[in-house]
This record gives structure tokens, C-alpha cells and sequence, in this order.
């Protein structure tokens, strides 16, 4: 007899989904030199850093939620990625949604309340499967919604 | 044992509540209210009371509570007198969020639910309300940083 759906990977599904979605909106149709902009310096990141660092930490964080080794990672290299154009920033963007897709398959079966290790094994922490997935999820639109905005600012900046 | 999604969604709440605080304190109402990109983009003040707002509203639907009155539009019309007024607003509008991810409730996080507002009938599950109260409020949490930082180099330039 086929179980249900877990209700939380089913939801990440149509999350990770929309994002996908809000993404390629704030990419599609931008120059280089406006997806590789700072709107504030180095202070602030480009709508090129903020879809790599975080797509890469939503593969990372919701590997250690549903127990799946986490990719190798250098997270300090995230800050320093600059896109060549739109269509390959794009394509990057489908690939790794499409991994996260994966990784929050329905048929899986996850203990929420499990323990897991911090991706980094530098870092000795312990942590709740769930919290892990949440992370993913909220990081991954915090950093969305940046990066709307920043094409937001780039456009008024770039008007006539 | 306590829910780890609901422990989860606590974290998220306290932490965003800490990083709300860090882009409100201190700074005059011009800031608050300012808009960094013109009518398209919201303030810092609009974007705490749409956010804790929406967050309080997706949240009583995922624990099934009653639903709080809520006109969306006037959200997008907030403004604040000063930084004290806007952070006892969000921190009233933060512990009604947490009191509803308390950790002695009971979710059927699988149990479908409605939006009381949609126009057509559109379903979920109770963990896609959740994880959307917290995406959301993350999102929007992410451009009152962001619009912080465009501020103060606004207004370093002013005074250069």
C-alpha cells in the first residue's frame, strides 16, 4: 500500500519551485556588468553571489536534513563568483534547483526530530533534521529577495 | 516531545526578530519610510508590517487558529513616527507569532488546509504554510538589510 507524502518535502517541492521561478526573473535579460554589480561595495553582494552562495548552501543544508553527504564546499570562494552571462547564470540556477529537487523527493522517508552534524565537520554542532531543511528554505529566499531588489536598484539606477 | 518543525520556526522567529531590530534601531524616520528605488520598492517600514503581518496571518492558518483581521493593501501604505514605535510594533507582532509555533502544540502538519482570503479554493498542506510564513518573512527581512545599507552610503555621500 503506498504511504503519503511527507507534507514537509512536498511543500519544499512547490517552494524551491517558486523560487526558482522569482530567480530567473531577477537574472533574465541583465548584462554581465549588472549581475556581477554591488549595489553598496563590497559590502553588499551581486545578484551573482547571492544565487551561487545561496543555492550552493540550500544543496549543502538540505543535504544534512534528509541525511545525503553534503557536496565538498568552500564557502569563503561563494563571495568571490562572477557570471559570465544571463543564460549560463540561468542555467546554473535550473541545475541546482533540479538537485535540490531531488533531494527533497516525496518518496523519501525523513526523521525530522533526527540529529545531525553540522555539513562542516569543523564545526562540532549538532542540530534537529528539521531545522536543517528550514535553514535551506528561509536562506534560499532571504537571498531571493535581495537579489530582486538589486535588479530593482540597477534598473533605476540604469534609467534614463 | 516538542515538534522540531515548531522548535524549528521558533529560531527562525527570534533570529529574524534580532536581525529586524539590527536595520530599525537608530536611524531617523526619513530612513524608515524611505523608498530606495521609488513607489516599486517599500520601505523599511512597510516591509516590517507587510512582513509580520502576512507571517502572523500563513502561520494561524498552519496551526489552524483563528485567522487575525488583515487589510493587505493599507500594509504597503505603513509608515513609521520613529524607530520606537516601529519595534514595539514588531515585537507585539513577533510574540503573537511565536505563541502560535509554541512548542506545546499539536500539528497534523499533513492536514489540508485553505487560504480564507483566495478567491478560488486553493489547498495545502499545514507544513506549506509554515515553511511560507518563514520563507516570506526571511525575504523580506533580507531587503530591509539590504535597504539599511543603501541608507547609510546615501547618507555618508550626503555628508562627504
Amino acid at each position: 500500500m503506498p504511504t503519503a507524502p511527507d507534507p514537509l518535502l512536498a511543500s519544499a517541492h512547490d517552494l524551491l519551485r517558486r523560487t526558482r521561478d522569482d530567480m530567473r526573473v531577477s537574472i533574465q535579460g541583465l548584462p554581465a556588468e549588472a549581475l556581477n554589480w554591488r549595489p553598496v561595495g563590497d559590502d553588499t553582494n551581486s545578484i551573482a553571489v547571492l544565487a551561487y552562495h545561496s543555492l550552493t548552501s540550500t544543496i549543502t543544508w538540505l543535504s544534512v536534513a534528509v541525511d545525503e553527504p553534503p557536496p565538498g564546499r568552500d564557502r569563503d570562494s561563494d563571495f568571490d563568483f562572477a557570471a559570465g552571462d544571463d543564460s549560463r547564470l540561468l542555467a546554473f540556477v535550473d541545475e541546482s534547483v533540479e538537485r535540490c529537487l531531488d533531494l527533497v523527493d516525496r518518496s523519501r522517508a525523513v526523521d525530522w526530530a533526527a540529529v545531525r552534524n553540522h555539513w562542516d565537520p569543523a564545526r562540532d554542532i549538532k542540530l534537529a533534521a528539521a531545522w536543517a531543511f528550514v535553514h535551506a528554505l528561509e536562506h534560499l529566499r532571504e537571498h531571493e529577495g535581495q537579489m530582486s531588489l538589486t535588479r530593482q536598484l540597477w534598473e533605476q539606477r540604469s534609467a534614463p | 516531545m516538542t515538534d522540531p518543525l515548531l522548535a524549528s520556526a521558533r529560531e527562525v522567529l527570534r533570529r529574524t526578530r534580532a536581525d529586524m531590530r539590527a536595520s530599525i534601531e537608530g536611524i531617523p524616520p526619513d530612513a524608515l519610510n524611505w523608498r530606495p528605488a521609488g513607489n516599486d520598492t517599500n520601505s523599511i517600514a512597510v516591509l516590517a508590517t507587510h512582513s509580520l503581518t502576512s507571517t502572523r496571518w500563513w502561520l494561524s492558518v498552519a496551526v489552524d487558529a483563528p485567522i487575525p483581521d488583515r487589510d493587505r493593501p493599507t500594509e504597503f501604505e505603513a509608515s513609521a513616527r520613529d524607530a520606537g514605535e516601529l519595534l514595539a510594533l514588531t515585537g507585539g507582532l513577533f510574540e503573537d507569532c511565536l505563541s502560535l509555533v509554541d512548542g506545546s502544540r499539536t500539528v497534523d502538519w499533513a492536514a489540508v488546509r485553505s487560504d480564507p482570503d483566495a478567491e478560488q479554493d486553493q489547498q495545502f498542506p499545514a507544513a506549506w504554510a509554515v515553511l511560507h510564513a518563514l520563507q516570506h518573512i526571511r525575504e523580506h527581512e533580507g531587503q530591509m538589510s539590504l535597504t539599511r545599507q543603501l541608507w547609510e552610503r546615501r547618507a555618508a555621500e550626503r555628508h562627504a
